[in-house]
């Protein structure tokens, strides 16, 4: 093994203990990462700058515009509120469809946002109604990652994986939907029975409660919101199409971002703060240490010592799935989703060699084809383990702040007991599904 | 001018173990907006603004939304009386420590600008730690436009 070679492992393994730990906040140390590769020569500076994916930090910034915009017009507490008036304060239907729509806005928006928005008018009508709050945070989280996994810019990982390999916004919708849908009924079924008695009616006028909550006073600028949704409606059908068009995703989303920001009228700098840089910094400074990894080769050894145990892409999607899964459900599931692309491009380039001849761009259908098992696997788990614990995804870390200041705060005990099982069930449906869509019947 | 031309000598106080009944009744009969906590040895303890007194009447989560426009009332949290820890609260836990003070040399014009700063409405006046006086922004629009007499 070359010096190279032990300085990138070394700042690689170092930088993802650091970030494991949480001492320092993760972007400085990935930001100090990429550069010490750089200072000691394991890139140099050009390869570096190359090796961060563009495409996933414009779909971020893209999604981040247009996100810092509908945040503002109020529509999450206006849903929230129909919600409740809809339901007549029956609290289990009140769960059941704000479950469902914090699913489908964590499947089109970023998870954090959604439950930003979701829980405080949510945590507000629960009290309100005088229902204890924690059963609908509970939905929410699950709600949220499960929502996530159904697109390509559902969460982070399915960014990265969807960067990657190109596969696209559609692939993702057809090919994670079905099975974010069927875990999503199976997780609030079972939410149905745990939380049986806590969902058992109010005890208030509910009536004369949810008469006092006028949800139109909630819409605070209508005709951003107008807008806000126009331009959110066209990017999402940019999405579906962009594979078509021939356009990559960050290009959509930056059109949209772009967009609104001439269209919403408002000022640039206010705009621009809306953007979460530390995230972005910290994509580039991981992208940099991945890519000192990938220019040294370590991979390759990885790649082969992984395929001395195994040689059937069944048994290592099960294995990528399983073990993406519990590593998410405790660690950050971006890094780990970074490292393990790499890893994986390779181990489907030696699974599927290009034995046929095939010309360069057919055999990139034929790999991608092949080895699509492989690849949703690494998403299922990776977005649904951050729901086994309360430290597992960022939104379930948003959700227990809220929580303590309710009368019920959740800690890592009292989620653990629902997260991590309900986890299990998710990780056990996936395989079912990988099992019996891309397995059984190849 | 000094501050000791426009204090109030004459004020009233709370000690470190009033009541909440006690902090009410107290606000209710000064109509002020912020009062003083002396220790039975005339030290000062702290303050108590009126905001802070209000604020243990609120769920704490209200702080989480940003826009209430949409709210008539608070439905069943308006039944809701103190919990039991809340109802036990006494002038100690409410009040600010170590609040903004002033001494009865320095000027009215840095008194003006200390409440400015603190964002509260009277501050205590201290000496060698006992609290002697109490000065707010009315008493220095007096002092400033002597409504009482002096200019």
């Amino acid at each position: 093994m070359t010096a190279h070679a032990v300085i990138a492992i070394v700042v690689f393994v170092v930088a993802y203990i650091l970030i494991i730990t949480e001492r320092i906040h993760r972007t400085k140390i990935a930001i100090m990462g990429g550069v010490l590769l750089v200072l000691l020569r394991v890139l140099p500076q050009a390869d570096a700058f190359a090796s961060i994916d563009f495409n996933t930090i414009g779909l971020l910034v893209g999604m981040m515009l247009l996100i810092g915009v509908v945040k503002e017009t109020g529509i999450f507490t206006w849903v929230a509120i129909r919600i409740a008036k809809k339901a007549r304060g029956d609290s289990w239907r009140i769960l059941l469809w704000i479950s469902i729509f914090t699913a489908l806005a964590s499947a089109l928006l970023d998870n954090v946002t959604t439950v930003l928005l979701i829980a405080p008018i949510t945590i507000l009508i629960a009290e309100m109604l005088d229902i204890r709050p924690y059963p609908f945070l509970v939905a929410e989280i699950l709600a949220s990652n499960i929502g996530g996994t159904a697109t390509l810019i559902g969460d982070p990982p399915n960014i990265l994986i969807g960067s990657a390999t190109d596969l696209s916004f559609l692939d993702f919708l057809i090919h994670l939907g079905p099975p974010a849908l069927l875990i999503l009924g199976v997780t609030l079924l079972v939410l149905r029975v745990v939380f049986r008695r806590e969902l058992s009616g109010a005890f208030v006028d509910t009536e004369r409660v949810l008469a006092g909550m006028d949800e139109t006073k909630a819409i605070t600028d209508p005709v951003l919101l107008r807008r806000s949704l126009v331009v959110l409606s066209f990017t999402i059908l940019g999405f579906v199409l962009h594979d078509a068009l021939g356009l990559k995703p960050a290009t959509v989303a930056l059109a949209g971002g772009g967009v609104l920001l001439i269209w919403s009228g408002t000022d640039i700098e206010k705009r621009l703060e809306e953007i979460e840089w530390p995230t972005l910094f910290f994509f580039m400074g991981l992208f940099v240490l991945v890519g000192g990894l990938e220019e040294v080769g370590v991979l390759e050894v990885l790649a082969a010592g992984v395929l001395r145990l195994s040689g059937d892409v069944g048994v290592l999607s099960l294995c990528v799935l399983w073990f993406a899964a519990l590593a998410s459900s405790f660690l950050d599931n971006i890094p780990f989703v970074a490292a393990m692309i790499p890893l994986l491009a390779r181990i489907s380039v030696s699974l599927f060699p290009n034995t046929a001849g095939l010309d360069e761009a057919a055999y990139a259908v034929y790999l991608m084809e092949k080895s699509m098992p492989l690849w949703w696997s690494l998403a299922l788990g990776a977005c649904l383990g951050g729901n086994g614990t309360i430290i597992g995804a960022s939104a379930n870390v948003v959700i227990a702040g809220f929580s303590g200041k309710t009368r019920t705060p959740l800690t890592f005990g009292n989620y653990f007991r629902y997260g991590f099982p309900l986890m299990l069930l998710s990780i056990l449906l996936s395989s079912g599904y990988i099992l019996v869509r891309y397995l059984l019947f190849r | 001018m000094d501050i000791r031309d426009c204090m109030k000598r004459e004020f009233r106080f709370l000690a470190p173990d009033a009541s909440l009944r006690d902090i009410a009744r107290l606000f209710e009969e000064t109509g002020e907006a912020v009062l003083p906590v002396r220790e039975e040895t005339g030290e000062l303890a702290g303050v108590i603004t009126i905001d802070d007194f209000l604020l243990i009447f609120l769920p704490a989560y209200i702080d989480l939304i940003r826009n209430i426009d949409f709210l008539h009332d608070f439905g069943a949290i308006e039944q809701h009386s103190f919990s039991i820890e809340e109802s036990l609260f006494v002038a100690e836990d409410l009040m600010r420590e170590e609040p903004a003070v002033l001494a009865e040399n320095d000027s009215v014009m840095k008194a003006a600008a200390v409440l400015h700063r603190s964002g509260i409405t009277r501050i205590p006046v201290v000496r060698d730690g006992r609290l002697v006086g109490m000065i707010s922004k009315n008493d220095i629009v007096r002092a400033l436009y002597g409504t009482e007499g002096q200019h």
